[in-house]
C-alpha cells in the first residue's frame, strides 16, 4: 500500500524533501534508483546531447536497479558546462539563472525550473534543518562577501538571502564594501570590528557567513587582547572556497580552532560547506565537520585514467550524482575536484558515508622545460 | 632522514637535509678542484672516457643499462620501450665523441676552449680569442626526459666547469646511475672530481640563497616558476642560463597535406607525439591545420596513427594531475561530438592518446601524453595574430608546406619568435649542435677572453713564443689525440696494442713508418692507415668528407697517392697560414702563385688555399708563368709576392727584369726545392726583395718547416705543433741535436690517415731553440733528400756536399744544377750540368766561368781529385749554360737532380 503511494508521488520530490537528508540515507536507496532512472529518462528524451552520450555509451536508464549500476550513468565533463548551455526543457521555463564566470573568460551558466528550484530549496532546508540551524530568534549576519549592492554577481546576494532565510535577520553588515561601481573593493576592518563588538553585545545570535579567506584575514587584524563571545545560538557558516586560506597554509582544523577560541564559539557551531554551482546540492559539514553524503546525492569518485570507481578510500575525481534538475542534464557530473571516499565511520554518529575534497586536479605545471598553463597563464596576465 | 649523493666522486650520506653550510664547503671544494691544473681532463681523455661510456651503454649486457632498463619505467612513467629507445640515443648520439666534437668545433667557432691550449688568432687586427670556463656552475634539473641531466653534464664538462647538479625531485634514478658508471670508467678520477650531484627542494631558501652568491654559473632548465625562483636575488657576477620554458607547435597548410597526404602527415605528427610521450620541449602542443575539413580529416586519420604508435612506442604511465586534465578535455569534446562541432579521436581503452578539433585559435598548454588539439584556420595571419603573445616562448616549429609557399611561412614564424623549423616529423631530432633556445649552449657556460700584444708581435702567431714546457704540454694533449685517431686505424691499432700509451718520451721506440708501409696501406692500394671515415663509420669504401686526393710518383713506378679528408685539410691550411705568417706574406700581398696545379699536383692547391685564408690577393699564373705575365701584373696591379719552386719562378723574374730593369719583386717564397745563395742573392740585391723565404713541405705530412725574416739558406723553423719532427739514425734511433739524421713525420693534426714516425726521406740536423723573431721552437737544417747521394767512381757524393762545393764563391752566378753518372770506354764519368745567370751574358766567358766552377769543386771535394788520380773516375766535366738550359720535368717543374746514365 505504502509503496502505491509512493509510486504515484514523484520520486525526485520525494527524495528532495525528505526530512533528514543525512541520517536518512540508508532507508532511501531505493528511492534515489527511481528518481535517477526518472531523471535519466528525462534528460534522455529532453536533451540530444545526453540522449547521443547514452547511446554512445550503450547506456539505458532502466538498467539502473542497484546502487552499483549508477556508476554506469555516462557522466557529463563539468567543464563543458563552461563552454555550452545544455538545457532539458525550454529555456523561457528558467525560473532562476546562475552565472558565473571561469579565469579564461567561459562562463558557466545553471538554470533552474521552478519546480527543480522548490527541490533545491527543499534539500537545504532538509540539511539546515537536520543539523540544527533552522533558528527563529532574530539574528545579526556578518557576512564576509562582496555587498551585492555593489556587486554584479546577483549570485551572492540569491546565497545570502536564501541562507538567511533560515533565522530572521535582525540586522546584516557585509564586510567587504565600495562605495559605488567604479570604486575599488575593500575590506572594511574597522567597520566589521565595531559591527562584531556591538553584535557581542546585543546579545542576539550572531551568524557569520562567507569566505574562509576574508575571515582568515579579519582574525589576524583583530586586537589581540580584545576577547570576544559570540552569543548563544550563533554560528559561523563558511562556504566558497578555501584557495586563498590554502596558500596561508593553515589547516581546516586550526583555522576552526582559531575561530572558536578567538570569537567565543563552540567548533561544532562552525561548519564549512560544499557546494559546486554545476551540481546544486548542498552539503554541509557535520558536528564532527565531516561532509556526508545526503539521500538527495550518491558521490562516486573516479580514477581519471580508466574513468572508473576506485575503492573507498582512493583518491580520484569527485563524480557528484544527483537527480534534481530537470532544467538541466547534470545528473552525473564529473567534477575536476579531487577527493576520496573516507573508509571510516563517522564519529558524528550518522551511517551515511563521508567524503573529503582534496583540491583542483588537472596540470597547470610540467616537470620539464615544456610550457606549462600556469606559465601560459603568467605570461598572459 | 638520510640521503646519498654523489659528492665530486664519492658518494656522501648527509644525515640532515643540505644547509647553508654544506653548500659553501661544495662550493669550496668544487673551486678547489678548478684551480688544479693537474686536475683539468685534456681533449683525448675526455673523447676517450665518452667513447667508453658510449660503447657500456650500448651493450645490453652492460649492469647499469640493465638497472635503468628495470627501475626506469616505473620512476620515470615511460613504457619500457620509450625507455630503450632513450638509453640507444645515450650511447649513440648523446655520448658520441664524433658529435660532440662537431658541437664543440661548431659552437666554439675554431677558438680554442677549455680542452684544448691556445689562441685563435686574427693578425689583421692582432686580437686573439680564447675560451675559458665559467668556473663553478649549478644545473637546475628538470624531470621531463632523463636523459636531459646528461645533456646538461656533458655541456659542464666539455666547458672545463665543476659541475654542481640538482637534481630534479621527478628524476632522481639515472643521474646517480650513470654517474657511478662514469666513476667506474673514469680511471685518473679526473672526471668525477668535476661532478656533484644532490637534492634539495628549491623552497630551502636559504640553500638556493647560498647557491646563487656562491656559483659562478646557473644553469635552469624548467617552467616560468623554477626560472623565476634562481634567477630573482640572482648576483650580477653569476651567469644565468636558460632553458625553457618553450612552447612548440606545428602546422600543416593545404598544400602540405596535399603533398604528404593525410595518413603520412597523420604518422608523422603521431611520431612527434609519442617520442618522450610528448614531454620534450621540442614536442608540439598544438597543430593549426589550413581548412577546417583538412583538420577534421587529420583528426580522423590520427586515430590510425596514434594507435600504431601503442604498438612502436607504447605510451607510459599516467599520473593523477595529467589524467584529470585529459579526462577534462574529454568531457568536453564528447559534448562537442555531440553537438556536431567537434571531432575527438581517444583510445578506447585508458588515455593512451587524445586529439580533437578545437577552433580556439590561442596557443593552450597541452597536459601532454600525446594529447594534442588539432586547430584550424583559414588565413595565416589569424595563426600569426594568435601565437604572437607568446612568440619569446616559441621553440620548435614543425612545419608541413606547399613547396612555394614553405620559405614564405618560415620567415614569418622565425619573425614571430620560432627557433627551431624543422619538418614536421622531425621535431625531437637534430644535431647535437643546433642551437635549442636561441643561442649555441657551449658558448653560454664560458667566457670568450680576448688578448692583444704589444706591435711587435703582431705576425708572430703568439703559440709561437710559448715556452718549451707549455709547448710540451701542447705536444703531449696532441700526442693523446693522435694516438686516439692511430687507434682507428687497422695497421696503427695492432701496433700500439703491443705498444702502449705513445708520449713525447716513448715515442722514439715506436717503430717508424716507412715509405713501402705507407703506400702499402694508403688507398687505393690498402686502407690500414685509414681511420673510418666519422660521418660513415661503417662504410667500408674509403669514403672521405671534403678534402683532397693529390699524387706524386711512387717508387715502384705507380703514381702515389696522398690522402686528406675536409678536417685533415683544413687543419693543415689552417696552420699553414701561421707558417705563411712567418715567412713575411701580409694580408693584402698581391701574390702571383706560381705553383703547378693539375693532374692530380697538390702545391698550387694547398697553397693557394693557405693564401685565401690569409687574405692575399691570388693571381693564378701557376706553372705557366713567363716573365711577361708577371710584368704585366705588376704593372697593372701592383704585384708585390710571388711563389713557386725557383726552378720556375727565378727563370720568369729574370726574364721580367730583363724586359723591364726597373721591375721589382717584394717578397718571395719558395718551396720544393733548394735555391741557390746566387739566386738569393740576386733577388735580394737586383730585384729589391726583402724576404726570401723557403717552405718545406713534405707530400704526405704538409709543411714541416720554413724561414723567418732571420733564416736563410737551409736553416728553417720547426713546425713540431703541426708535424712534431725527429732526426734518427737509419734505425729510428734519435741522433743527438746537431747530429744529422734522417727526419720521421708525426702528424699531429691530421686525423684521418694519422702518420707515426713517418721517414719522408729528408735529412737535417737541429740547430737548437729560439730566434731573433721571438718564436720559440726548434731551429733545423735541412740536409737535401736522404737519398740525394750518387755512388760514381767509387764515391758516395751526397748531392748536399756537390751543392755547397759549386756555391763556395758567389761570383759563379750558379742558379741550378744537375749531377750526371755517365760510362765511358775509360771508365766512370762524373758531369755536373750548371745554369749560370752569368752565361751567355758576356760577363765572363763560359769556358772560363766552367773552370772555376771546377776549381771550387775540386777543392771542397778534395776526394775527386784523389780518385781521378787512381783512375777509379776516368772523368770530371762542367758544363754551364744560361738559365732554363736544363731540361725540366714536364709535370712538377722541377729539374731532377741526379741522372744515372749507366
Amino acid at each position: 500500500m505504502t509503496e502505491r503511494i509512493l509510486e504515484t508521488i514523484n520520486p525526485i520530490d520525494a527524495l528532495c524533501a525528505l526530512p533528514e537528508p543525512t541520517l536518512g540515507r540508508n532507508n532511501a536507496t531505493e528511492l534515489f534508483l527511481r528518481a535517477a532512472r526518472q531523471a535519466a529518462k528525462h534528460h534522455q528524451t529532453h536533451n540530444a546531447v545526453i540522449a547521443q552520450l547514452y547511446a554512445k555509451a550503450g547506456f539505458s536508464p532502466d538498467q539502473l536497479t542497484k546502487q552499483e549500476d549508477l556508476a554506469a550513468i555516462p557522466t557529463l565533463g563539468v567543464h563543458a558546462m563552461k563552454y555550452h548551455l545544455l538545457l532539458s526543457l525550454p529555456e523561457q521555463q528558467a525560473a532562476l539563472r546562475l552565472t558565473s564566470s571561469g579565469t579564461r573568460g567561459q562562463k558557466t551558466q545553471v538554470f533552474l525550473d521552478q519546480k527543480s528550484l522548490a527541490r533545491a530549496q527543499d534539500m537545504l532546508l532538509g540539511l539546515w534543518s537536520e543539523q540544527g540551524f533552522v533558528d527563529t530568534r532574530p539574528t545579526n549576519y556578518l557576512l564576509f562577501v562582496y555587498d551585492p549592492a555593489h556587486a554584479k554577481d546577483l549570485g551572492i546576494a540569491f546565497t545570502m538571502e536564501n541562507q538567511m532565510r533560515f533565522a530572521p535577520a535582525r540586522d546584516s553588515y557585509f564586510t567587504i564594501r565600495r562605495s559605488s561601481e567604479s570604486d575599488p573593493w575593500e575590506f572594511d576592518i574597522a567597520g566589521t570590528l565595531a559591527t562584531l563588538r556591538r553584535y557581542c553585545a546585543e546579545g542576539s545570535p550572531v551568524r557569520i557567513l562567507g569566505m574562509p579567506s576574508f575571515l582568515f584575514d579579519f582574525l589576524a587584524a583583530l586586537p589581540t587582547h580584545e576577547e570576544f563571545k559570540l552569543p548563544e545560538g550563533s554560528a559561523i557558516l563558511t562556504g566558497g572556497g578555501w584557495k586563498a586560506a590554502e596558500d596561508k597554509s593553515i589547516t581546516r582544523a586550526r583555522f576552526r580552532s582559531m575561530l572558536s577560541e578567538r570569537l567565543g564559539i563552540p567548533v561544532t557551531r562552525i561548519r564549512d560547506g560544499y557546494g559546486m554551482a554545476e551540481h546544486c546540492a548542498p552539503y554541509m559539514e557535520c558536528s564532527a565537520h565531516a561532509f556526508h553524503v545526503p539521500a538527495f546525492c550518491e558521490v562516486l569518485v573516479r580514477d581519471p585514467e580508466s574513468n572508473q570507481p576506485v575503492a573507498t578510500g582512493e583518491v580520484g575525481l569527485l563524480n557528484l550524482i544527483t537527480p534534481f534538475n530537470d532544467m538541466m542534464p547534470t545528473l552525473s557530473l564529473l567534477t575536476t575536484d579531487a577527493g576520496r571516499i573516507s573508509p571510516e565511520r563517522c564519529s558524528c554518529g550518522a551511517t551515511s558515508p563521508t567524503f573529503e575534497i582534496l583540491g583542483r586536479a588537472g596540470t597547470t605545471k610540467h616537470k620539464g622545460c615544456a610550457l606549462s598553463a600556469a606559465d601560459l597563464v603568467r605570461r598572459k596576465s | 632522514m638520510s640521503w646519498d649523493a654523489f659528492v665530486f666522486g664519492r658518494k656522501v650520506t648527509f644525515a640532515n637535509a643540505l644547509t647553508e653550510t654544506d653548500v659553501r664547503a661544495l662550493v669550496a671544494e668544487a673551486r678547489h678542484v678548478h684551480a688544479d691544473v693537474s686536475l683539468r681532463p685534456t681533449e683525448a681523455q675526455t673523447w676517450n672516457l665518452l667513447d667508453a661510456l658510449s660503447k657500456a651503454w650500448s651493450d645490453p649486457l652492460f649492469e647499469p643499462r640493465r638497472k635503468a632498463l628495470e627501475i626506469l619505467p616505473a620512476v620515470t612513467g615511460f613504457s619500457p620501450e620509450m625507455v630503450r629507445l632513450g638509453l640507444d640515443v645515450l650511447a649513440r648520439d648523446l655520448l658520441s665523441p664524433a658529435a660532440l666534437q662537431k658541437k664543440v668545433s661548431t659552437e666554439l667557432q675554431g677558438i680554442p676552449g677549455p680542452l684544448g691550449s691556445g689562441f685563435r688568432y686574427d693578425h689583421s687586427n692582432g686580437t686573439a680569442l680564447q675560451w675559458r670556463p665559467l668556473g663553478v656552475v649549478l644545473h637546475v634539473l628538470a624531470g621531463n626526459v632523463f636523459l636531459g641531466s646528461i645533456g646538461s653534464l656533458l655541456e659542464g664538462l666539455l666547458t672545463g666547469n665543476v659541475n654542481i647538479l640538482k637534481m630534479s625531485s621527478d628524476e632522481t634514478v639515472f643521474l646517480p646511475l650513470f654517474l657511478e658508471s662514469l666513476a667506474a670508467l673514469d680511471e685518473r678520477g679526473i672526471f668525477s672530481r668535476r661532478i656533484a650531484a644532490l637534492s634539495f627542494p628549491s623552497s630551502a631558501t636559504e640553500v638556493v640563497a647560498a647557491f646563487k652568491n656562491e656559483s659562478d654559473g646557473i644553469v635552469v632548465w624548467g617552467g616560468e616558476h623554477a626560472v623565476r625562483g634562481w634567477r630573482d636575488g640572482l648576483p650580477a657576477s653569476c651567469r644565468f642560463v636558460v632553458f625553457g620554458p618553450k612552447y612548440s607547435l606545428a602546422v600543416v597548410t593545404a598544400a602540405g597535406l596535399t603533398e604528404q597526404g593525410a595518413s603520412e602527415t597523420a604518422r608523422r605528427i603521431a611520431s612527434e607525439l609519442a617520442i618522450w610521450d610528448q614531454n620534450a620541449c621540442t614536442a608540439p602542443q598544438v597543430c593549426y591545420v589550413e581548412g577546417r575539413s583538412n583538420a577534421k580529416e587529420l583528426v580522423k586519420e590520427l586515430g590510425m596513427a596514434l594507435a600504431a604508435q601503442q604498438t612502436a612506442l607504447p605510451a607510459g604511465a599516467i599520473d593523477f594531475q595529467t589524467a584529470s586534465e585529459i579526462r577534462k578535455i574529454r568531457g568536453l569534446q564528447e559534448v562537442r561530438q555531440a553537438l556536431g562541432s567537434g571531432e575527438l579521436t581517444a583510445s578506447a581503452i585508458g588515455l593512451q592518446y587524445t586529439a580533437y578539433l578545437d577552433d580556439a585559435l590561442d596557443p593552450e598548454a597541452s597536459p601532454l601524453h600525446r594529447t594534442l588539439r588539432i586547430v584550424p584556420f583559414e588565413r595565416k595571419e589569424d595563426v600569426c595574430q594568435a601565437i604572437r603573445p607568446i612568440g619569446p616562448q616559441l621553440q620548435t616549429l614543425g612545419l608541413l608546406a606547399g613547396a612555394q609557399e614553405e620559405l614564405g611561412i618560415r620567415e614569418t614564424l622565425a619573425d614571430l619568435g620560432g627557433l627551431r623549423l624543422l619538418p614536421l616529423g622531425k621535431m625531437a631530432g637534430g644535431e647535437a649542435d643546433d642551437p635549442h633556445d636561441g643561442a649555441y649552449d657551449l658558448p653560454q657556460l664560458l667566457k670568450l677572453v680576448c688578448h692583444r700584444f704589444e706591435d711587435k708581435w703582431r705576425f708572430v702567431h703568439p703559440e709561437d713564443r710559448m715556452d718549451t714546457a707549455a709547448r710540451n704540454t701542447d705536444i703531449t694533449q696532441r700526442l693523446e689525440m693522435l694516438e686516439r685517431a692511430a687507434h682507428q686505424t687497422p695497421l696503427y691499432a695492432t701496433r700500439l696494442e703491443k705498444f702502449g700509451k705513445l708520449t713525447l718520451q716513448s715515442l722514439a721506440a715506436f717503430p717508424p713508418l716507412t715509405r713501402q708501409d705507407l703506400e702499402e696501406n694508403t688507398p687505393p692500394f690498402g686502407t690500414g692507415l685509414l681511420a673510418p671515415d666519422r660521418e660513415a663509420p661503417q662504410d667500408a669504401r674509403f669514403a672521405l668528407q671534403g678534402g683532397y686526393v693529390t699524387r706524386s710518383g711512387g717508387s715502384t713506378g705507380e703514381p702515389k697517392y696522398s690522402l686528406y679528408d675536409g678536417d685533415d685539410w683544413n687543419a693543415m691550411m689552417e696552420h699553414g697560414v701561421r707558417v705563411f705568417l712567418g715567412t713575411g706574406l701580409r694580408k693584402g700581398d698581391r701574390l702571383a702563385n706560381c705553383f703547378l696545379a693539375g693532374d692530380l699536383y697538390g702545391s698550387f692547391v694547398s697553397f693557394d688555399h693557405i693564401n685565401v685564408r690569409l687574405g692575399v690577393t691570388t693571381f693564378a699564373f701557376g706553372a705557366a708563368v713567363t716573365g711577361e705575365g708577371i710584368l704585366k701584373a705588376w704593372r697593372g696591379f701592383h704585384l708585390n709576392a710571388i711563389m713557386g719552386v725557383p726552378a720556375i719562378i727565378v727563370p720568369a723574374l729574370r726574364q721580367a727584369h730583363a724586359l723591364d730593369p726597373s721591375f721589382r719583386m717584394e717578397k718571395v717564397v719558395f718551396a720544393g726545392q733548394p735555391m741557390s745563395k746566387a739566386d738569393a742573392t740576386w733577388l735580394r740585391e737586383l730585384l729589391g726583395a726583402k724576404r726570401v723565404s723557403s717552405v718545406i713541405g713534405a707530400n704526405d705530412g704538409g709543411q714541416i718547416g720554413y724561414q723567418c725574416e732571420h733564416l736563410s739558406g737551409s736553416v728553417h723553423h720547426a713546425v713540431d705543433e703541426y708535424n712534431l719532427l725527429e732526426f734518427t739514425d737509419d734505425a729510428g734511433k734519435p741522433v743527438p741535436d746537431g747530429e744529422p739524421g734522417q727526419i720521421l713525420v708525426t702528424t699531429l693534426r691530421k686525423t684521418r690517415l694519422p702518420l707515426i714516425r713517418y721517414a719522408i726521406g729528408d735529412k737535417g740536423r737541429v740547430l737548437g731553440h729560439g730566434c731573433p723573431c721571438g718564436r720559440t721552437g726548434r731551429i733545423f737544417e735541412y740536409l737535401g733528400r736522404a737519398d740525394d747521394v750518387i755512388n760514381v767512381g767509387l764515391m758516395n757524393l751526397p748531392v748536399s756536399a756537390v751543392r755547397a762545393a759549386v756555391d763556395s764563391s758567389n761570383e759563379t752566378g750558379v742558379t741550378e744544377m744537375q749531377i750526371v753518372a755517365r760510362a765511358s770506354d775509360k771508365g766512370e764519368v762524373l758531369l755536373l750540368r750548371i745554369e749560370s745567370s752569368m752565361a751567355g751574358n758576356g760577363q765572363k766567358g763560359t769556358h772560363e766561368l766552367a773552370a772555376g766552377i771546377k776549381q771550387n769543386v775540386l777543392l771542397g771535394l778534395p776526394i775527386i781529385a784523389k780518385r781521378l788520380a787512381e783512375g777509379a773516375l776516368a772523368a770530371f766535366e762542367i758544363e754551364v749554360g744560361p738559365p732554363g738550359s736544363i731540361p725540366r720535368n714536364g709535370r712538377t717543374g722541377k729539374i731532377r737532380g741526379v741522372i744515372d746514365e749507366r
